[in-house]
């Protein structure tokens, strides 16, 4: 991977990268392109965090450390196994898990209603093919069957284990990790069939 | 629990393992298994591909921001930057002239020398800034863009590497640099073609023991050179070059 900078980039240079060129910038210490890698994600990883955290100042925690971690050691980050906006939520949510399922988080969080919503379609501005595939994905995740998408609604946004899942929704742990796996993979398939097999070519 | 999964279990458990909701004990066991089995690793990693789409982008905050930045920029300080100034000793000595000197040298670094970050002096390195060099050099070297320069001695030994990049950023690696005794630094200089003809200008102070560093200069540069001075560093070298080579 090579990064066009032969000159120091501009701000416009580094919002034109894709993001596996701003990871190389990164490798090189470049301050601007970690820059943009907290402008294009950096409210979006708060606003992960804060569903499952409930509490903003641990949620820009999680951000915050997500995006140093990324800093101090881009190797990381494996291009082969995905784009970098996957790594980085999976970073956040990984972590943000951890933090909820400790004590003192998990009794803020057993105040909380049992059923988590899944949230409004928001404004997403940087691209349209941003817009589609995040479109796509919702509607895949909204044409799974209600015990399905409860399921994983749930565990991905209740920050729960399928057993804490399988207890709320009061359904043996066998039927809800099979929901689990069998939902995940029929949004897989239905963003396949709209063409979605890589959210990022251009990355 | 803590017994051993079956495949067909740890299988059954692709899913709720990518959205973080297994127990500890069975994310242990799972990683193991994806450790061993693609199509297992391409599963969870199509998964959480998919899961991250689902989020609302939006920009990071000024305020997320500016906390990152110093987080960041508070690492640096810990290791090593040498920017060359007035040494502390030298206010028992200095005379006017000295002083003058010292001035000079400091505003000749501050031009040359953008940044110089070394790895590793006295103190221990930290593992992380020491990875992260190490990513930046490899990088470097896979620009295509990119020169190297290999720093012989007199022997022809080669003793330090320097991969330089268009924009002026530069990396040194040490090969054979022995570490020196207190009081003395290594110092790169960079070979350069000004007006007047081939001139040596520093390129950065690199500590007595150093492992890696990164440097920036800006300048029509034909080759690095290193020599040994005593700390803080000098405005020309005072002693026979170390090693020496052309930018390829």
């Amino acid at each position: 991977m090579t990064l066009p900078m032969s000159e120091h980039p501009s701000d416009d240079d580094v919002r034109a990268l894709s993001d596996a060129r701003l990871v190389v910038g990164i490798a090189r210490m470049q301050q601007d392109a970690l820059a943009e890698v907290h402008r294009r994600y950096g409210g979006a990883l708060v606003g992960l965090a804060q569903r499952l955290l409930r509490n903003p100042t641990l949620a820009e925690d999680v951000a915050q450390e997500v995006l140093v971690r990324l800093w101090r050691n881009p190797t990381a980050f494996d291009p082969e196994r995905g784009s970098l906006r996957s790594y980085l939520f999976a970073q956040t949510h990984g972590r943000s898990v951890d933090l909820v399922r400790t004590e003192q988080a998990r009794r803020s969080r057993e105040e909380r209603s049992a059923r988590l919503s899944f949230p409004e379609s928001g404004e997403v501005e940087r691209e349209a093919w941003l817009l589609f595939v995040g479109a796509q994905a919702r509607a895949a995740l909204d044409s799974l069957s209600e015990p399905e998408r409860a399921a994983i609604e749930l565990a991905y946004f209740g920050g729960l284990t399928y057993r804490e899942v399988a207890v709320q929704l009061e359904e043996p742990e066998g039927t809800i990790k099979g929901r689990i796996r069998a939902g995940l993979a029929r949004m897989r398939a239905t963003l396949r069939a709209e063409g979605i097999e890589d959210p990022w070519p251009a990355s | 629990m803590a017994s051993e999964l079956s495949r067909e279990e740890l299988d059954s458990l692709l899913g709720a393992y990518a959205l973080d909701a297994v127990d500890p004990e069975e994310r242990e066991q799972i990683s193991r298994y994806l450790a061993r089995d693609p199509s297992a690793r391409a599963e969870v990693d199509e998964t959480r591909e998919v899961m991250s789409l689902l989020a609302d982008l939006e920009e990071g905050s000024p305020a997320l921001w500016t906390r990152i930045q110093e987080e960041i920029s508070r690492r640096p300080d810990a290791t090593n930057v040498h920017p060359l100034a007035a040494p502390a000793g030298s206010r028992r000595s200095s005379s006017p002239r000295r002083a003058l000197a010292l001035v000079a040298a400091a505003a000749a670094f501050v031009f040359a020398l953008a940044s110089v970050l070394v790895l590793s002096d006295d103190g221990s390195p930290d593992a992380d800034r020491q990875a992260q060099l190490r990513a930046a050099v490899e990088a470097a070297r896979d620009d295509p863009e990119a020169r190297e320069a290999a720093l012989a001695d007199v022997d022809g030994e080669v003793r330090a590497t320097v991969v330089y990049l268009d924009d002026g950023t530069g990396y040194v690696t040490n090969t054979a640099l022995d570490k020196l005794p207190r009081g003395r630094t290594y110092q790169l200089w960079a070979m350069v073609d000004d007006e007047t003809g081939p001139a040596v200008v520093s390129a950065g102070v690199l500590g007595r023991d150093v492992e890696l560093a990164a440097f920036h200069f800006d300048g029509r540069v034909r080759g690095f050179a290193i020599s040994t001075e005593k700390a803080p560093g000098a405005l020309a070298p005072h002693e026979p070059l170390t090693a020496e080579g052309s930018l390829a």
